[in-house]
């Protein structure tokens, strides 16, 4: 007996360290209002994982990332977090949604624990933690560019906002007026509407009465119904907006023709749009591109430690991170700060296709 | 152990507001659905008054008990008037209400974005940050909770707010004031939800009204039902169950695709199985 | 000198239909007075205009020579008069000892305030109140009873609760309304047997009453009352003998 057990101990020692799975953590919301969304960032971080895992993992080493469901509640998010960092000792947590990434921030910041956001995009999250990556811009920086063109490239000289009445709302509305503003622009009026809402005439023939050069519109839901609406009130404006605009179903809208909007692009190669869609049975959208590209960054910040030999910690990551700055995935990512440069394009929607019109790099 | 922590204190700041509800709900019998309101009010008052006026912690604590203890009066007048039934649209009213105030006053409450970087609590230059040490600070408050309820209960003032639940004109024929009573019971239900939101707020550092909307009044009126109206045991033990219940479902092992969904499903079905074959709850008596 | 409990040209309607009309009557001290009347003749609701509980479009209550006019059932149970209901109206979910402890006046800690910040003294004040409640439980028969919740009483038992409950306020005057309704045999002699005492010591009852061997029993007075307004008044025997009264008591049975 004794002797058996000495040679299992004997074994268990014997064992390479490559055996050791790296592992991971994710707070996102799986279940709630906000779970569609969460999901789909789940499956981007999965199929990051599954691609890296099939090819025999980063040095031998199986990645596995565990999914906590925070509902996009911050106090979940806390204990969550708390959760993956002391029991399951994670060195990374990705986090969606902006309320539990800036709820989890500050304990990143204690814990030297690396947090990754690849899909919210409040201004906020910029510089809530040195521990927050965000692998998309935030919202401002993306408005900004759209303000410069309008203002610019396309001379708009006077806007109307047509918000919805939440975070992302408000904040994208308050970010695209000071950029126009500063652009030089004249914002003659704002009208709020409600999320789900999809009746937007009032909203539109108030805005329409001041005459405005461009409407800016940034809602998250319901753009279809709203081109079909722009249509019918013969609105002589331009309709610009932001990355919400690359809905396939808004794309696929007549009345949609004209649309300008910015996009945070990423195009993924044909062949593996379709082995995620196999896959998973959805779409390769924004999200789960988002989020596919920010596991990517992370899976190369590991390899490169395994590579040197070095323990993987928070710390380390981050450092790695910051010094590989360029990260050439699906797309290109610069982290100058902790908050990426991609490439921005604007876009237009002409004979149901969304055509890019103009390329800007990261900064 | 941070994690553990994280629960204790978390579960200890809830059975402020299981109390709160409890008081209100169980023992009186004003059906609120809208105590995340007042809960969400203390917890923005305590988040600008250390923000914005360096108002030391346990001071900003009091003033949103303050606050909340005259708000919570004001939400539940209604009640002398509409009973019963009515009572809870009103109540409904209130919480919607107060939802929109927090998401759309976006200079107060920070709006849908919320408030980050609410500072840890300093008392007497020691930082309360780690969650071992902010659980000394909730178990102190959660405990003067507990005394207070357990004072009140065993005295006239618990046996007279026990009457009126089942018989309000009977009570006025005995010569006592229900307006009294019940505006008593409305006005500790407040201190106890605004202290509740100081340590919240202190607590997580950031806030948004997420934790305080319609989901968050149920979930406070799931606790009590769970623990167990009407007693201090019950209103103790919910908090505790309904936060460790998601952590111990994560134990079952699920296919990840279909994971959280369905330990949402067997939530779901815990709480209706326990409340057909326990409508007590756990430690008190059927409401 | 002014009556014991005077009222006084009490008009109230509810919609059209009128409830009392010019309603006059005085109780005297120390004199169970039985209210009688068909279904409907207003009983019920010279109790609720007496005790606060509903404000008459008219008249005047006049207490001990104090007006009662435009007060509250509370004030009014402070000047000694407090009322049983007809439906019992106890604290079923409490128990005996309880539902007597909340009839008690001036209880110490019947507010937050003192109840949490002064513990002990509240305790002590509770205490002594127990004792009380206890004394008010024996002395209607339902000592062995005083911690069962009330929903295990017997109804006999709930109609003495209800008395032992407004007894416990100090009234000097008991409103009872229909206090022998739906007992038989033990429990009803008991009843009366308190009520017998309860005058014995000075009280002075005005009770609602149907059963008119009980009437005849207990009545010193008695006041027979037709939609909404006083018809007669006098001794139990002379009223009972009175055919015009009992053919409208019974409804022209007889």
């Amino acid at each position: 007996m004794l002797r058996i057990s000495a040679f299992a101990l004997a074994m268990a020692l014997a064992l390479p360290a490559w055996a050791q799975p790296i592992r991971l953590g994710a707070v996102l919301p799986l279940t709630g209002p906000a779970a569609v969304v969460g999901t789909q960032e789940q499956r981007g971080i999965q199929f990051a994982v599954d691609e890296v895992n099939a090819k025999g993992g980063i040095g031998g080493h199986l990645i596995e990332v565990q999914f906590e469901d925070n509902q996009a509640k911050p106090d979940q998010s806390v204990l969550l977090f708390n959760k993956l960092v002391d029991l399951v000792k994670v060195p990374v947590v990705f986090t969606g949604y902006s309320g539990p990434t800036l709820a989890m921030a500050p304990l990143a910041t204690r814990k030297k624990t690396l947090l990754v956001n690849g899909g919210a995009q409040a201004d906020a999250l910029d510089k809530a933690s040195p521990y927050l990556i965000n692998t998309i811009p935030v919202l401002a920086g993306e408005l900004e560019v759209l303000a410069d063109y309008l203002f610019g490239d396309a001379s708009k000289k006077t806007a109307a906002v047509l918000y919805e009445n939440n975070a992302a709302g408000i904040a994208g509305r308050d970010d695209f007026v000071a950029s126009y503003t500063k652009a030089g622009g004249k914002v003659l009026a704002q009208e709020p509407v409600q999320f789900g809402d999809t009746n937007y005439r009032p909203a539109l023939l108030k805005l329409g009465a001041t005459n405005p050069d461009v409407l800016f519109v940034i809602i998250t839901s319901g753009t279809p119904q709203l081109a079909d609406q722009v249509r019918q009130v013969d609105a002589k404006y331009m309709v610009a907006g932001n990355t919400f605009f690359s809905d396939p179903e808004l794309i696929a809208n007549p009345n949609a023709e004209g649309f300008t909007h910015t996009q945070v692009l990423i195009n993924a190669p044909d062949g593996m749009a379709a082995a995620f869609k196999a896959k998973f049975g959805t779409e390769f959208d924004f999200f789960p591109k988002q989020y596919y590209n920010a596991t990517t960054i992370v899976l190369s910040c590991i390899e490169h430690l395994v590579k040197a030999g070095k323990p993987i910690t928070g710390e380390a990551l981050r450092t790695a991170l910051l010094e590989i700055k360029t990260f050439k995935g699906i797309t290109t990512t610069v982290f100058n700060t902790n908050t990426a440069a991609t490439q921005i394009n604007m876009n237009r929607l002409t004979n149901k296709t969304d055509t890019i019109i103009k390329v800007i790099p990261p900064k | 152990m941070d994690f553990f922590y994280t629960y204790i204190v978390l579960a200890e700041i809830y059975v402020l507001l299981g109390l709160s509800t409890n008081l209100l709900v169980g023992i009186v019998g004003i059906f609120s659905v809208s105590q995340a309101a007042v809960f969400g009010v203390g917890a923005y008052l305590t988040a600008f008054l250390v923000m914005q006026t360096s108002t030391p912690f346990l001071v900003a604590v009091l003033l949103s008990s303050i606050l909340c203890i005259g708000l919570n009066i004001l939400v539940t007048l209604p009640s002398l008037r509409v009973s019963g039934d009515y009572f809870v649209v009103t109540s409904f009213g209130i919480q919607l209400l107060a939802t929109a105030v927090f998401t759309n006053w976006t200079g107060g409450t920070g709006g849908a974005n919320g408030l980050p970087g609410v500072p840890a609590p300093w008392i007497a230059g020691h930082e309360f940050v780690e969650p071992s040490e902010f659980a000394v600070l909730a178990t102190g408050g959660m405990a003067l909770g507990c005394i207070a309820f357990w004072l009140i209960m065993r005295a006239p003032f618990g046996a007279l707010l026990r009457a009126i639940r089942e018989d309000e004109l009977a009570v006025a024929a005995l010569g006592k004031s229900v307006l009294r009573a019940k505006v008593s019971a409305a006005a500790l239900a407040g201190a106890f939800a605004g202290s509740a939101g100081g340590l919240y707020a202190s607590f997580l550092s950031f806030i948004d009204p997420s934790s305080f909307d319609l989901d968050a009044s149920i979930f406070l009126l799931t606790m009590v039902v769970v623990g167990g109206a009407r007693t201090l045991a019950g209103s103790v033990i919910g908090p505790f169950v309904l936060l460790a219940l998601p952590q111990i479902l994560a134990l079952i092992d699920i296919p990840s695709s279909v994971a959280a969904a369905a330990r949402q499903l067997i939530y779901g079905l815990l709480l209706i199985a326990f409340m057909l074959f326990r409508p007590q709850g756990l430690l008190g008596e059927k409401l | 000198m002014s009556a014991y409990l005077q009222v006084e040209g009490l008009n109230k309607s509810f919609g059209g239909l009128q409830a009392l009309r010019d309603c006059s009557f005085t109780v005297a001290q120390g004199r169970i007075t039985c209210l009688v009347g068909p279904n409907g003749a207003g009983k019920t609701t010279i109790f609720n205009a007496i005790t606060g509980f509903l404000v008459p479009d008219t008249g005047h209550v006049t207490f001990q020579g104090i007006s009662l006019d435009g007060r509250t059932s509370q004030q009014i149970v402070r000047h000694g008069i407090a009322r049983t209901f007809q439906n019992l109206r106890l604290f079923v979910d409490l128990t005996a000892r309880a539902n007597v402890l909340a009839g008690m006046q001036d209880h110490v800690g019947e507010e937050p305030f003192t109840a949490i910040f002064r513990p002990f003294h509240t305790a002590r004040a509770l205490a002594a109140k127990q004792d009380a409640a206890m004394a008010v439980l024996a002395h209607v028969g339902l000592a062995a009873q005083a911690d069962m919740l009330v929903r295990n009483l017997s109804y006999g038992e709930q109609k003495l609760l209800c008395i032992a409950r407004i007894l416990a306020t100090g009234a000097e005057l008991l409103l009872l309304d229909e206090p022998t309704s739906g007992l038989s045999g033990a429990a009803l002699s008991d009843v009366m047997a308190l009520l017998r005492r309860l005058q014995a010591e000075g009280k002075t009852l005005l009770v609602v009453e149907h059963n008119t061997r009980v009437v005849q029993q207990i009545a010193d007075d008695v006041l027979f009352l037709h939609q909404g307004h006083l018809i007669a008044q006098g001794a139990p025997a002379d009223i009972i003998a009175d055919p015009k009264l009992a053919e409208i008591y019974f409804g022209g049975a007889i």
